[in-house]
């Protein structure tokens, strides 16, 4: 910052300066001039008194020759105005005055003043100080008639004195004032307008001075044509090109910044998966919309914002300390678990995924990233595929076991009659007849799985279809003792239909209601002919399906949680197969139910 | 022939929900000299445990009521049943899964089906002749 001392700008203190040396070096000349008049005063006057001097005394002389000292007086007198002297007069050389122009001192003794003495030829001048304190010369000389001195002339004049010289040149005072007045005021006029451009120059300056920073400032341009306002005139229009380039680069980076800001907010917003930033301390400074969703804020990802995700996620776990559960001490590590809602997991699933986040060069942890999915519904499924694969591995190793047993046991002939030879024959038979089936309806899932199942319809008496399908369920109905009503319309049409394919759909529906009915249960078969359409219903008493699980019962794989189901075979894969048999052919599939009182499957299919 | 008990015949617990197999694992078995019970579940098989003894025991893993796993489980944890041996039959291919089952439940074999009904018979006839089920005899 300036120091604000120097309180005068450029032109006022040039002025000043300008002022002040030149009205000291008027002062000066003019003292000077005063005294060398004084003296070039004094030394004429001298000159002239001399002269005078000599002249009057001769005067006198020719004088007293020719009259005596009569007229004296008036010569004196005379002489003394003509010349303008103090006084001049007449003494005898005994030493009185003869004639004096002040008349009073007539006839008085000559008193020689005391004073500087100095000697030309016969001329004495004494220089003194009189009464009135004035400064006078005396001359005097001596006055001779005929080679006798007859008396002696003495003249006085009046020095001026520095006084008198003022009071003199006092008339021409004004004129000579005046004239260096002017001369000055024109001369700061002058001054002012040259030193003008360098002056804005230093007000300009004094604004960098001043400014915190130079780039806040804009430099304005000076007048005028000189070398100095030139060179400041570029300076400041490099300085504001400048200026206005830094400007703009900062603001466009500003607007890039804000811009990919913008944008990596809106894709990071837009990610299904919850992310968060958290800083060194483990707090929270970012957080999208889904993670907020997912930790039960809703919409509002900002309150997220400071507090730490082990708080967080606390909160989900529903009490369980997540920090020991994740393993979140050491700070280095990518970390990823799993976290279950509500401690048990019974509320859902959450992926959790948390990476350091390194500061430049691989330095030391900056703070971490986070990832949180809900993977719940990945859980289930992979819970489900995984019990699908289970169960179709016990499925198809069952029946190759039995195959396998008796066909050993058939190999050790004696162990067995020929009954029993033969039953054993039935059974091998049966098993492979059982996983042929199984083989079936997996490939015919793989084939639904990549959409390529199609159905190979043929021309189908469907009384005789219905009669064949019954009689395939009836020994699976027998053995738990369930009783099989079926009713059939009078006249059934024919219909172009995949026998295989529908068979397999209604034996499953049967072969459902069998297995989840209770012995000594009952399972009704009805078809009927409405309009276009036939319809199929399979009902049951068995042990029903909850509402809960209802919408679900034709997912692939799916299998009820209910241990009655569970503790059948199964593979999940029937009413799923089913659904799309009967979509294959145009139809529809439903069902009704009811937990613990049975179960009404319905089919329909266009005739035409 | 094993006599190691007062009717001189091995008991043998089954435990397998087919009953195709069931039937012809009583046969062999029967065959070879044991004295067979067949459980359908594994209900029905600890119930049997409990209340009876047995020299060997023939589980299925996959049963309706308790797994063959769970029935290991229960059984090495009573000290009357706990040296009693065990063979696994189970589905389940995997190597690993194999292994696991057997050091898990210190099951004395472990068969994948389909597997080969003489060999199973071997090594129940194993299982018998190596561990003396009363004391005092060899």
């Amino acid at each position: 910052m300036l120091n604000k001392t120097v309180h005068l700008d450029l032109p006022r203190r040039v002025t000043a300066y300008y002022l002040f040396f030149g009205l000291l070096a008027v002062g000066w000349l003019t003292v000077g001039v005063v005294v060398v008049s004084q003296s070039i005063v004094n030394s004429r006057a001298e000159g002239v008194c001399l002269g005078n001097v000599g002249r009057a005394a001769a005067a006198l002389a020719a004088e007293y020759r020719a009259s005596g000292p009569a007229r004296l007086q008036t010569l004196v007198e005379q002489f003394a105005d003509a010349n303008g002297l103090a006084y001049a007069a007449f003494s005898t050389p005994k030493g009185s005055y003869l004639a004096h122009s002040l008349r009073d001192q007539v006839g008085q003794t000559v008193v020689e003043p005391t004073g500087a003495l100095m000697e030309w030829g016969e001329v004495n001048r004494i220089r003194f100080v009189d009464s009135q304190s004035r400064l006078m010369r005396e001359y005097h000389t001596p006055v001779r008639v005929a080679g006798k001195t007859v008396g002696t002339l003495h003249v006085a004049v009046a020095e001026p004195g520095l006084w008198g010289i003022v009071r003199s040149v006092a008339e021409y005072a004004p004129i000579a004032v005046l004239g260096p007045v002017l001369l000055m005021s024109l001369g700061v006029l002058v001054l002012r307008r040259t030193v003008r451009p360098i002056s804005t120059i230093e007000r300009h300056l004094e604004q960098l001075a001043e400014a915190p920073s130079l780039g806040d400032v804009e430099l304005g341009t000076v007048g005028g044509m000189g070398v100095a306002q030139a060179g400041w005139n570029r300076l400041a229009e490099e300085h504001n090109a400048l200026r206005q380039r830094n400007g703009l680069e900062s603001r466009l980076a500003a607007a890039l910044e804000g811009f990919r800001q913008r944008k990596a907010d809106q894709i990071l917003n837009s990610l299904p998966d919850g992310v968060a930033l958290t800083d060194d301390e483990g707090r929270v400074s970012f957080a999208n919309q889904a993670l907020a969703a997912l930790l039960g804020t809703g919409s509002d990802n900002e309150s997220l914002c400071g507090k730490t995700m082990e708080q967080l996620l606390d909160l989900q776990s529903g009490g369980a300390s997540v920090a020991a559960f994740l393993d979140l001490d050491s700070r280095a590590r990518t970390v990823v678990a799993e976290l279950g809602r509500a401690g048990d997991g019974s509320q859902g699933l959450l992926r959790v995924a948390r990476h350091p986040l390194r500061g430049a060069k691989g330095s030391a942890c900056t703070g971490h990233v986070w990832s949180v999915r809900d993977i719940t519904q990945q859980k289930l499924a992979e819970q489900m595929r995984n019990q699908f694969v289970n169960s179709a591995t016990h499925e198809l190793r069952t029946p190759l076991a039995n195959i396998r047993a008796y066909a050993e046991t058939l190999v050790l002939g004696e162990m067995l009659d020929v009954e029993k030879q033969k039953e054993f024959c039935n059974t091998i038979n049966a098993e492979v007849t059982r996983l042929a089936r199984l083989i079936d309806d997996l490939l015919s899932i793989s084939s639904m799985e990549v959409g390529s199942l199609s159905l190979v319809r043929q021309e189908t008496d469907m009384e005789r279809f219905f009669r064949e399908v019954l009689d395939k369920v009836r020994p699976q109905m027998a053995q738990k003792q369930i009783t099989l009503r079926s009713s059939l319309p009078e006249k059934l049409p024919k219909m172009h239909v995949d026998k295989d394919k529908l068979t397999a759909t209604l034996v499953n529906l049967l072969g459902n209601a069998a297995k989840y009915t209770p012995e000594q249960g009952q399972v009704q078969f009805r078809v009927q002919v409405k309009d276009d359409a036939l319809g199929i219903e399979v009902e049951d008493n068995g042990i029903g399906i909850s509402a809960a699980e209802l919408p679900k019962v034709f997912e692939k794989f799916f299998r009820s949680a209910d241990p009655r189901v569970r503790q059948q075979t199964g593979s999940g894969l029937g009413l799923s197969l089913a659904q799309e048999v009967v979509r294959l052919h145009g139809g529809k599939i439903h069902v009704q139910s009811e937990l613990n009182k049975g179960s009404r499957f319905t089919v329909t299919l266009p005739i035409g | 022939m094993n006599d190691t008990t007062t009717d001189n015949k091995t008991r043998v617990l089954v435990a397998e929900d087919n009953p195709a197999l069931a039937v012809v694992l009583r046969l062999h078995l029967e065959n070879a000299g044991f004295r067979v019970t067949v459980a359908r579940d594994g209900a029905e098989a600890w119930n049997l445990l409990r209340n009876q003894d047995f020299e060997a025991v023939v589980t299925d893993q996959q049963m309706p009521g308790l797994t063959g796993s769970e029935i290991c489980r229960r059984m090495r944890q009573e000290s009357r049943l706990a040296r009693v041996p065990v063979v696994m039959l189970t589905a389940k291919g995997l190597e690993m899964e194999l292994h696991r089952v057997r050091d898990e439940f210190s099951v004395a074999a472990v068969l994948a089906k389909p597997f080969s009904i003489r060999q199973l018979v071997e090594i129940v006839e194993g299982m018998a002749a190596a561990k003396p089920a009363c004391p005092g005899h060899s």
